[in-house]
């Protein structure tokens, strides 16, 4: 039975086209997720099926009722529950989260005590009901979402929709979320559609389907063709991969330590490399393949200098510490990833050694002459921050000529970067008619305009395509490696975690952790034991039982992920076992769970 | 219609409205500053005119008459001697005085020869209408004292004379009717404003999907946000009505209550036009924007508000009748100046009952649930 | 530095070409909407209708009738009921109504009293006055003239004469569209540059801006500078096409007095625009700040409400005004045709006012970013 059917669905908008040929159900009483970067048309599937959008051509059956008109929409909407992108954008800001409710509750007409009795619940199962009276503009984005979902879920929807719900929202609050709704669907049938643009969490839902430029790329139905897929992690990977051809490959991922590629001709070999099992991520790569950029990288030099010495900073705005007695020693051309939930700090870490606050107390030492620091630094804020009504070229033309490059010298260095970030194509387009992962590389470019020493990029590739990360990081990895440049990234995909030489974990304005991400791996599963995926019918059931029992454990679409030291006691349980990997995401999970109990 | 769901939204906006301070004071500020502004800037009474008087006569006469200006208070204010024309044109150049009154050589001569003769005012050219008035004034203050002078030399006995009566507006105080219209235009811009906010600030902000993707009807949504522009517009208009009465003093010769109702029909008109240019824009700016374009170009230039609407050329004359200021104007005219008259007030309250049936009609027509 | 404050200006000036609706806005103040106020508003007495209640049906009351000529009057007609003037002037069908007495003709040759009622719609405050006093006029030079006809001589009467200097025919509209141009300035000059810096501040440009070399100082002129030259270009594009063209005011050496009057005044009032930036968090709010603002500045120039009619106190602030003084300035340099050696006075005035508004304005925003 499905809520959902579409057929060769088409949307277009004056000159784009959002949805080519889309064809896809959504099952009942079951969790689909659609994956895909940003412009992948993810939002307009999602609004087409909640009915605030027309569509040109194709057939919508909900219910299997076959939706002609927009207005015949109207019949099922108290059926239907959706949230529209963006953090708590449908909340409204002044109100508090139990006037929210009562507002969302009233406009569906719900029965007055009903409706109270329903806002309990859901207030106490989001941990929401201690704030109910706080305003929704003082809450954390986690704390909207949760509030969102409340908000869609008062009037005991059939069809659930979310557009991205967890964008900007951190791991634990993300895990926390798909539990909500896991719960949602056992416990009262209710069918659930999420976007996201976070690959990792697909396997949270009972089914996928991975949207890309308007098409779908892969779902349920294709995942059986396999492909092969290997990795080279000899010391010399680097310069296996500085020679290889991009060509006879669907895709080459560069890593840290390490290549992952799946070539085109099967009876290709290459020394020293070995056959993994593939993983979504792989899986959508050799469909969309990357892009390997025709530069040298050398390899990694020796790291002995420190470029930042940060030592007992504290940053407090009122009496709430934003930032509490961090010290932190970054060596001159190291990678130096920031991770943490929402409001652990590390913005406020970034601006204050941006000195774009002034810390409270404590020094920080940059190894860079005074007069010359702002010239030193590149920035990439989270926020978008190039001009939008602006060319590609005019920007760039702009950045160097406030950051002192020569006017002699500028437009060369313009053409260099032009080259570097691969946008020759699109130099004299308006940046705002770019796709996003063409005006974040733009953004990387500005900020690397006058040859920096140290750049920060604050989230630099939230919402792009996994092949467009992949490019973005080579990047990185060639400035690192061939020009020595420090880099300090804060990111949400933990996955990106793997391109960083060291991780630093940061929870409620202080450091929990700092590693490399080999390091921070074995460590958990020293403490947490081997990590194993248990498929079962009822994997919420099996969740709620192992959780019980005090076992560390995870919600994976339709497995449970288990961590236990005691192989036999696991084996012995369950049928469909098999053992897995820790992945950065588990080590967060873990460093944040326990620094709140 | 569901009169709960239209509670609810009504409930919100208030409830928002009390927690947003900016825009709180927007809306009751909005309206008190515009109606002081116009209430004292539109008040284009021309008063104490300064002027300067170059006497090359001097003589009895020439001075008589030098007096009779001088002497005139209320509508013109000495500002001394010239001794030549250029000191005195210079004088209105660097905007001392606005008019020289220059008496010629001869001038007592020539009248008691029994021929007539002359005096020139200079005006200031630069503010036409000041101009105008200011030559009335002299005109007046002349055409007595030549009366006078006649009738004193029995040359004949009585004149024609001009009895005026200013209908209406006895003391041609102006502000009578610029503070009273002030209601034409505040009651038109700001209720407007207000309302297109209410739904363009959902639009632009993403939470219109929650109407989107209710159950709740066109006509049910935009009547609740209507209901609270136009609760909010009507308490506004109690205020700028006490403001009126007190700060300005103009009588009031109408029946409050049926004003009162017309003038609700009236938020009724200009909040349904801000309803309908919200179904045209996306931002709030663009609203603000183009809702005072909108409505100040009809609400000040087609009203009657400061030409009169017989002295339009035909055009306009047909073009002020399709807007609805006109129509509320004849009201506030009756209300404030006219003294009521039933037959008149029923023909204006209906045609704008149309505007709004019209404008509100348009609007649920327009406004969709859904995008394209 | 210079390198950096010119590209500064570029982007800023490609950005405002960039925005189409505002180009369009800003484009329809500087033509559509001055055309509109110099043919839409015209406070003088034009096509004044009037109906006349003619009761001694003579050749002199027809005589007197013929003399209310138009442009200025429009003769609507003769009523025969009396009962008809209430109505007609309640319903504003007319500005006013003439009633002429059954013994008008016979009075008139025995040279007793006459009298003539003008029944003036009060409501129609503006150009009632204006009717009175010109009806008063054509009565008093018509008894005059039929008297001297009748004794054949002349009477010893004053005339007035009268001139209009720099505007023989009173007419408004170059004095409406050069007013509406003034009020057009001041509003893009508080708006222009508040919006420009909310926009950098809600799109997060600001941070860059912080942490590389450009000083705020530099941030803040070159938004200012930009502007300036926005309207410096939207004020010469009128004065060609509305000023020259449409009202044909000679563009001679003096429009260069008026361009750098124009200068000073937005350099100045750019402290207040600024000023608005500090107080906004977002576009909305500068516009409706912008509104409270300009509307008192625009009352105190003393282009609508003459300064000697307003109250005592708002007649000092006048002179805090420097919108006050770039009026009268311009009004010298446009219409009365007065050179730099007389208008320089009214610059120094707009400096002396605007360089305190201007510092505290960037005092104020600089202490907010």
């Amino acid at each position: 039975m499905n809520a959902v059917s579409i057929y060769n669905l088409k949307k277009n908008y004056k000159k784009l086209t959002a949805l080519k040929n889309v064809t896809l159900t959504i099952p009942k009483n079951k969790l689909t997720c659609i994956v895909g970067p940003d412009g992948a048309g993810k939002s307009t599937l999602l609004k087409i099926i909640a009915g605030v959008l027309t569509f040109d051509e194709g057939e919508l059956y909900i219910n299997d009722k076959k939706i002609v008109k927009i207005s015949e929409m109207e019949d099922f909407k108290d059926k239907i529950a959706f949230m529209p992108q963006g953090l708590g954008l449908n909340l409204y800001q002044n109100l508090s989260i139990e006037e929210n409710i009562d507002f969302f509750a009233s406009l569906h007409d719900l029965d007055k005590n009903k409706a109270a009795k329903r806002k309990e619940t859901l207030l106490k199962i989001t941990n929401l009901y201690r704030f109910k009276e706080r305003e929704v503009s003082k809450l954390s984005g986690g704390m909207k979402q949760k509030l969102g979902i409340c908000c869609s879920l008062i009037h005991s929807p059939e069809l659930m929709i979310l557009d991205e719900p967890t964008t900007g929202v951190d791991p634990v609050s993300r895990k926390e979320l798909y539990l909500l709704i896991h719960q949602f669907i056992e416990e009262e049938g209710i069918t659930a559609v999420i976007s996201t643009s976070y690959i990792d969490e697909a396997e949270r839902g009972d089914k996928i389907i991975i949207l890309n430029d308007g098409q779908i790329i892969l779902d349920d139905k294709n995942f059986k063709d396999d492909i092969n897929v290997y990795e080279i992690s000899s010391p010399d990977f680097l310069e296996i991969y500085n020679r290889l051809n991009s060509e006879e490959y669907h895709f080459i991922k560069l890593n840290r330590d390490n290549i992952r590629l799946s070539p085109k001709n099967n009876e290709m070999v290459i020394k020293d490399w070995h056959q993994v099992k593939p993983t979504l991520d792989d899986r959508i790569l050799s469909v969309i393949g990357t892009r390997k950029l025709d530069f040298i990288i050398s390899p990694q030099k020796l790291r002995d200098s420190n470029i930042i010495d940060i030592k007992n900073i504290s940053k407090n705005f009122g009496n709430f510490f934003a930032v509490k007695d961090v010290s932190l020693e970054i060596k001159k051309g190291e990678i130096m990833g920031l991770l943490g939930p929402n409001g652990a700090g590390k913005t406020t870490l970034i601006k204050l050694i941006l000195n774009l606050y002034t810390p409270t107390s404590g020094y920080i030492k940059i190894d860079v002459p005074e007069s010359e620091l702002k010239n030193s630094i590149g920035y990439m804020s989270q926020k978008f921050s190039l001009y939008s009504d602006l060319t590609v070229r005019e920007n760039l033309l702009f950045y160097g000529s406030t950051r002192g490059v020569s006017l002699s010298r500028l437009k060369a260095r313009v053409e260099e970067l032009i080259d570097l970030g691969n946008l020759k194509m699109y130099k004299d387009e308006i940046v705002e008619n770019l796709p996003l992962g063409i005006r974040q590389r733009l953004a990387l470019m500005t900020s690397i305009m006058h040859n920096p020493e140290i750049i920060f990029l604050d989230e630099p590739t939230a919402g792009v395509n996994i092949a467009e990360r992949d490019t973005f990081w080579q990047i990185i990895r060639y400035l690192s490696n061939n020009h020595n440049i420090t880099i300090i990234v804060s990111t949400h995909y933990m996955d990106e975690a793997n391109y960083c030489d060291r991780l630093c974990l940061m929870f409620e304005g202080k450091i929990s952790l700092i590693g490399t991400p080999d390091e921070l791996k074995r460590s958990l599963e020293e403490k947490a034991g081997t990590p194993y995926l248990i498929e079962t019918e009822n994997p919420y059931l099996l969740y709620s039982e192992l959780k019980q029992k005090g076992l560390k454990v995870d919600l994976l679409g339709n497995k449970v992920k288990l961590f236990t030291k005691d192989r036999a006691e696991a084996l012995k349980n369950y049928d469909r076992i098999y053992k897995t990997e820790v992945t950065v995401e588990d080590v967060f999970v873990s460093v944040t769970e326990d620094e709140y109990s | 219609m569901n009169t709960h769901k239209m509670k609810t939204i009504f409930i919100k906006e208030i409830k928002e409205l009390k927690r947003d301070k900016i825009s709180r004071i927007m809306v009751f500020l909005l309206p008190v500053v515009i109606l002081l502004v116009f209430g004292y800037g539109m008040a284009l009474d021309v008063e104490k005119i300064p002027f300067s008087i170059l006497d090359e006569d001097n003589t009895f006469t020439s001075r008589e008459i030098s007096y009779k200006f001088i002497n005139n208070y209320r509508y013109y204010t000495f500002k001394g001697y010239v001794k030549k024309q250029s000191e005195g044109i210079e004088l209105i150049d660097r905007n001392r005085i606005r008019m020289l009154l220059v008496i010629p050589n001869g001038f007592e001569k020539d009248l008691k020869n029994g021929r007539g003769s002359s005096i020139q005012i200079i005006e200031d050219g630069v503010f036409p209408y000041r101009a105008s008035i200011s030559k009335t004034y002299s005109n007046i203050i002349i055409n007595k004292f030549n009366i006078e002078k006649l009738e004193n030399k029995n040359i004949i006995e009585l004149f024609i004379d001009l009895r005026i009566r200013y209908w209406f507006n006895e003391e041609m105080r102006q502000k009578n009717v610029t503070a009273s219209g002030v209601l034409l235009v505040v009651l038109f811009i700001s209720p407007a404003i207000f309302a297109s906010l209410l739904i363009v600030k959902e639009k632009e902000l993403g939470s219109i999907y929650n109407i989107w993707t209710s159950s709740i009807s066109k006509k049910e949504f935009l009547l609740a946000k209507q209901s609270v522009a136009v609760m909010i517009s009507f308490l506004n208009y109690f205020i700028l009505f006490a403001m009126i009465m007190v700060l300005f003093k103009t009588p009031f010769k109408g029946s409050f209550i049926l004003f009162t109702i017309s003038s609700f029909i009236y938020i009724l008109v200009s909040t349904s036009l801000g309803i309908l240019i919200s179904t045209f824009v996306k931002t709030q700016v663009s609203a603000v924007v183009a809702t005072s374009i909108i409505c100040i170009i009809p609400s000040i230039l087609y009203s009657g508000y400061l030409t009169p609407i017989s002295s339009m050329t035909n055009e306009a004359f047909i073009v002020a009748h399709l807007f609805p200021n006109y129509y509320y104007f004849n009201i506030i005219k009756m209300s404030f100046l006219k003294g009521f008259n039933l037959n008149i007030f029923i023909k204006n309250i209906i045609i704008l009952m149309f505007f709004y049936l019209f404008f509100i009609s348009i609007s649920i027509a327009r406004f969709r649930k859904y995008q394209c | 530095m210079l390198v950096r404050l010119t590209s500064l200006i570029i982007k800023e000036l490609l950005q405002f070409f960039r925005d189409k609706s505002l180009l369009i806005f800003v484009l329809y103040l500087f033509t559509g909407d001055l055309y509109i106020a110099a043919n839409g508003i015209d406070l003088t007495l034009k096509n004044a209708r009037f109906y006349v209640l003619d009761e001694s049906l003579s050749l002199n009351s027809k005589e007197l009738i013929s003399r209310f000529q138009p442009p200025t009057f429009n003769f609507q007609g003769y009523l025969i009921d009396e009962k008809m003037i209430e109505k007609i002037l309640s319903e504003d069908k007319a500005v006013a109504v003439i009633v002429i007495p059954k013994d008008f003709d016979e009075n008139l040759k025995n040279g007793k009293g006459n009298q003539i009622a003008l029944y003036v719609n009060g409501s129609e405050t503006s150009v009632g006055y204006l009717f009175a006093g010109y009806a008063s006029e054509i009565v008093t030079k018509f008894a005059l003239e039929y008297r001297k006809k009748e004794l054949g001589k002349n009477l010893p009467i004053i005339e007035l004469k009268q001139r209009v200097l720099y505007n023989q025919n009173t007419d408004s509209n170059i004095f409406m569209s050069i007013t509406e141009l003034f009020s057009v300035i001041t509003l893009l000059i508080l708006i222009l540059p508040a919006s420009a810096i909310i926009r950098e501040k809600t799109n997060g440009n600001l941070e860059m801006i912080m942490i590389s070399p450009i000083s705020i100082t530099e941030f803040m002129i070159s938004k200012i500078i930009a502007m300036n030259i926005v309207i410096i270009t939207g004020v010469v594009l009128s004065s060609i096409l509305i000023l020259n063209l449409l009202l044909k005011i000679p563009l001679n050496s003096n429009f260069f007095n008026f361009i750098i009057l124009t200068i000073l005044y937005v350099f100045t009032s750019s402290g207040l625009s600024m000023f608005i930036a500090s107080l906004s968090n977002n576009m909305l709010q500068v516009s409706q700040i912008t509104i409270i603002v300009l509307m008192p500045i625009l009352y105190l120039s003393g282009s609508w409400t003459p300064f000697e009619s307003m109250p005592y106190i708002f007649q000092k602030l006048t002179y805090l005004s420097p919108l006050k003084y770039y009026l009268e300035g311009s009004f010298s340099v446009i219409l009365k045709g007065l050179g730099f050696d007389f208008v320089y006075k009214y610059m120094l005035m707009i400096l002396a006012l605007g360089i305190p508004i201007f510092a505290s304005g960037a005092y104020f925003l600089k202490k907010r970013i």
